[in-house]
């Protein structure tokens, strides 16, 4: 692995750190949402 | 990477909608697109040029992918739009969802509120009694309807409102399918059942996407760990040749040379060289390996964290499973379990029926023991005689003492001081009467719709009618049965007469053969009608000889006659029971639909006949009977 594969493959984890919170925040939400919803 | 992998790549790379290219891409995207396409760009206004310029562009926005484009970068890429699309769709859930909210409980209680409206006055008055009387009050009707209207809407609850409404229906609405409003709930909870399958996909889809991206990681952490694996090897390799090297010496690296002195000068000065160029490599992949294990650590601390924080929202997601806040298939989780506690519960109850005595003796116990004076009142006065006489039948003294006097204070308390019974309905003929005396002429007596008439009271009802299709007028050949006679008739000092008992027994038979169609108004009107004849059969059963009298009053031919008014009782009783059966499977099948809970409290003393206003905790438990 060259240093600029090296610097994308890093990169790449960061990004997939990023969205993965994304994820994270976003389907905590919808769960919180879900949970609050009286059924009558 | 496999060809076919790439391609795959780059035809999901073509998918992206342009403006991502932009947004990843940036200026090189756009400045490779314009010079691309600078001379196209002049005569895409053509006509005839229009769909070539449209595949070039096609084709140029394929090169740029192809050739300008990392694969990491492309999975970034993708990874970036699949999450922007995804959440997109999950906002646009929301709000789709947040607007059915508001109107989709409302749909169904409207459903049922509609519904309870065609429920008599009458009905709501004897199951609520004073509390709806004095909720009504006073005013006009027009007022009072709206108070009822409130009433349903406010101090009924949903599964009460169910079983009233299966109540009414009589089993030609069952059976014929006039079931509209069961459609209007179907309705009413296909929405709510649409909003738990979208709730669902969203859920299930941003639990992939969110699982791929780690799985994803996963790769990239890996080859990243071997990266640190090759610079280990590499300086583990540097170490080897520098003890090779040291412990070899320069005179042993002079063997292999090729040459004379000189050579081993040469030769010593390279081995020196190589050592410290080893070492220096060395020096250079150790200080990079540090560098890289310490961004390895703080990666995979956080993958491990993202890790743990999935497995936590996929716990989350399995409560939700599990509580049927969403669908799981195509059924939620947790009816199936209702219906399997339901279901164990039923044969709890069922192993305990087959002891009749086990069971009378609990039924009685909970009459007297769980009830109010007057919810002992309401039992008695709707409940189906055939529990109550199964009950008397296998009562022990006791009990039957403490019933026997509660009958009696109920039948001295009754309003009603007669029971009236009219002959049949219009239809019949001067020429019906001429026809059943001349086919039948040494009968002396006749049944004409519910009594009994004579001969005589035949031919005089046809003296100076001469047209045979003139319709006689039965008004006067009612029966009429005094409170005294109804108290007393399974006495044996009865005073009824066989035209009495012969009408009692038509008019309860006649309404048999017809309860399929009959609604609750026209049940209760009749039971009010025949409350003394239930009163005074359930008394009989009271007398602690009962079992042994019974062969005595067989063998009495007028006593066996008051005796099948009991029997015609007790069928009257098995065919409400059946009716209230069916209505309880059209109910549960509505529980169903609405995603509640079966019913499974079928308490032998009908629970339904009592106050449900949940005052009373006992009338919604299961019935359990007491230990003898």
């Amino acid at each position: 692995m060259d240093n600029k594969e090296y610097e994308e493959n890093i990169k790449a984890i960061k990004e997939n750190f990023k969205l993965m919170e994304e994820y994270d925040n976003k389907l905590e939400k919808l769960i919180e949402e879900i949970k609050s919803e009286k059924e009558d | 990477m496999a060809t076919d992998t790439k391609n795959a790549l780059n035809e999901e790379m073509m998918q992206v909608d342009e403006k991502y290219l932009k947004e990843y891409c940036g200026k090189e995207y756009e400045e490779f697109m314009k010079e691309a396409l600078k001379e196209a760009e002049e005569q895409k206004e053509k006509e005839t040029k229009k769909e070539a310029f449209k595949d070039l562009k096609e084709q140029k926005r394929m090169e740029f992918i192809e050739t300008r484009i990392a694969d990491d970068k492309k999975r970034l890429i993708l990874a970036a739009v699949n999450t922007q699309e995804g959440f997109k769709a999950v906002d646009n859930t929301k709000k789709i969802i947040k607007k059915n909210l508001a109107t989709i409980n409302d749909k169904r209680d409207e459903t049922l509120n509609k519904e309870m409206m065609k429920v008599s006055d009458e009905y709501l008055k004897r199951r609520y009694g004073q509390r709806y009387q004095e909720f009504l009050g006073e005013g006009s009707d027009e007022e009072k309807n709206e108070r009822r209207k409130e009433f349903v809407k406010t101090e009924i609850n949903m599964s009460e409102k169910l079983i009233i409404i299966s109540q009414h229906r009589n089993n030609m609405q069952i059976e014929t399918g006039d079931d509209k409003f069961s459609a209007d709930l179907s309705e009413a909870q296909k929405i709510k059942t649409e909003r738990k399958q979208r709730y669902k996909k969203d859920v299930a889809d941003l639990y992939a996407d969110y699982k791929k991206i780690l799985d994803d990681n996963e790769v990239l952490i890996e080859r990243f760990q071997k990266e640190i694996d090759d610079l280990q090897a590499n300086i583990s390799n540097a170490r080897q040749s520098l003890i090779q090297l040291n412990s070899e010496g320069a005179s042993k690296l002079d063997i292999n040379s090729v040459g004379g002195s000189q050579t081993k000068t040469k030769t010593t000065e390279d081995v020196e060289k190589s050592i410290k160029n080893i070492e220096e490599n060395i020096k250079k992949w150790e200080n990079q390996m540090n560098e890289k294990l310490a961004v390895l650590g703080k990666i995979k601390t956080l993958q491990q964290k993202y890790g743990n924080k999935l497995k936590a929202r996929e716990n989350e997601i399995n409560t939700l499973l599990e509580e049927g806040k969403i669908f799981n298939g195509q059924e939620p989780i947790s009816e199936t379990k209702e219906s399997e506690k339901a279901s164990n519960k039923m044969t709890t109850t069922e192993n305990n029926l087959s002891n009749p005595k086990y069971i009378a003796k609990a039924m009685l116990e909970d009459f007297y023991r769980a009830r109010t004076p007057q919810q002992r009142r309401m039992i008695l006065a709707q409940c189906g005689s055939k529990d109550f006489l199964y009950a008397l039948e296998h009562a022990g003294m006791i009990n039957k003492m403490r019933i026997k006097a509660t009958l009696k204070d109920e039948i001295d308390n009754m309003e009603d001081d007669k029971l009236v019974i009219q002959p049949a309905p219009n239809g019949v003929t001067v020429g019906n009467i001429k026809n059943l005396l001349r086919a039948n002429s040494a009968q002396q007596k006749f049944k004409i719709g519910k009594v009994s008439i004579t001969r005589e009271e035949m031919q005089a009802l046809i003296v100076g009618k001469d047209d045979d299709d003139t319709q006689l007028d039965l008004e006067g050949f009612e029966i009429s049965i005094s409170k005294e006679t109804l108290k007393n008739m399974f006495s044996r000092k009865n005073s009824i007469s066989d035209k009495q008992i012969l009408a009692i027994k038509n008019e309860v038979e006649d309404f048999i053969k017809n309860i399929g169609s009959k609604n609750m108004d026209e049940i209760m009107e009749f039971e009010d009608k025949i409350q003394y004849l239930r009163y005074a059969s359930f008394l009989q059963e009271t007398g602690f000889m009962r079992s042994f009298t019974r062969f005595f009053d067989f063998m009495n031919p007028k006593r066996r006659k008051v005796f099948e008014i009991e029997n015609t009782l007790a069928e009257y009783a098995s065919e409400k029971d059946k009716r209230e059966k069916n209505a309880l499977q059209q109910e549960n099948k509505w529980r169903k639909t609405l995603k509640i809970p079966a019913r499974s409290d079928i308490s032998m003393i009908n629970p339904e006949a009592l106050d449900r206003t949940g005052k009373d905790k006992l009338l919604n438990q299961d019935y359990e009977p007491m230990e003898m």
